[in-house]
């Protein structure tokens, strides 16, 4: 049983679909930087429905922003309109997280890890994104299939409830 | 974002209030670096109020250590919380920060 839900009434819209049998949370967002903050936001709300800490929500939170703005910003150059999945599922005490979009080839799990030892000088502005989502989850995997990028992460709630 | 800026003598406090994340990074940005970029400029970012940060903010964050070293400026950010402190240990960015433990340190600091 599926329902569609619009959230909002502004432009650009995130459409939301909910499988309550799955427990899992369907997201479709345009490629947008609101869209992103509108996507995390429900996603904030779908890991406090499953009671989970803030210390895990905020991770979750993070790598997701850093995954879809970097879809946003990269994957389709200046195509306007196009857009991404994203799909939440809770199971077993983990959050599996599903980003798919159908931009330029890229695979976050093999972009080299920044210099975090160069000096204030050398620091270059940006690159951290990647390296963060990465770091705040227990796995992430990535799959090129049928002009798909598909990353996948999972976390686990810890057996740490709030 | 709402960000408190008051005067401590000579030392600009500024205060972010919440997420400090892709959507709120551009309100950081117009605030802070036009004050790093003042020559000998003494700035006091006080995190004590900021919940969580992204890397949107850290770029914004670079950005004016940047700014302040090359104007022979300060600065200094105080009371970052778990998630942050977090954040910048992934990032390496504990190195790159004169980081203290409340706003009235940060003050001391670099008065």
């Amino acid at each position: 049983m599926h329902h569609v839900v619009e959230s909002g009434c502004h432009q650009p819209a995130v459409a939301a679909q909910w499988d309550a049998m799955a427990q899992q949370l369907t997201l479709t967002l345009p490629n947008e930087v609101s869209a992103v903050a509108e996507a995390v936001d429900a996603t904030r709300s779908f890991c406090n429905g499953h009671q989970v800490t803030a210390a895990v929500t905020d991770d979750i939170a993070l790598a997701l922003e850093e995954l879809l703005m970097n879809v946003v910003e990269h994957a389709y150059g200046d195509d306007q309109g196009r857009s991404i999945l994203l799909a939440l599922a809770w199971h077993d005490d983990t959050l599996t997280a599903v980003v798919e979009d159908s931009g330029r080839p890229f695979d976050p799990t093999a972009a080299p890890p920044p210099d975090l030892d160069a000096a204030l000088d050398d620091r270059p502005i940006g690159g951290l994104g990647v390296h963060l989502a990465r770091s705040v989850v227990d796995e992430m995997r990535y799959e090129r299939a049928g002009g798909i990028n598909r990353v996948t992460l999972s976390k686990s709630a810890g057996g740490h409830r709030d | 974002m709402d960000i408190d800026q008051q005067w401590r003598g000579d030392v600009l406090v500024m205060a972010p209030k919440g997420r400090l994340d892709a959507g709120s990074a551009a309100t950081l940005e117009a605030a802070l670096l036009p004050a790093t970029r003042e020559p000998g400029a003494k700035v006091v970012v006080d995190f004590a109020g900021l919940d969580f940060v992204s890397s949107a903010g850290l770029r914004i964050l670079l950005m004016a250590a940047k700014a302040s070293k090359s104007g022979n400026g300060r600065l200094s950010l105080a009371a970052l919380n778990r998630q942050v402190t977090e954040v910048f240990q992934i990032s390496g960015f504990t190195a790159l920060f004169d980081i203290q433990p409340s706003c009235d340190a940060a003050v001391a600091a670099i008065a």
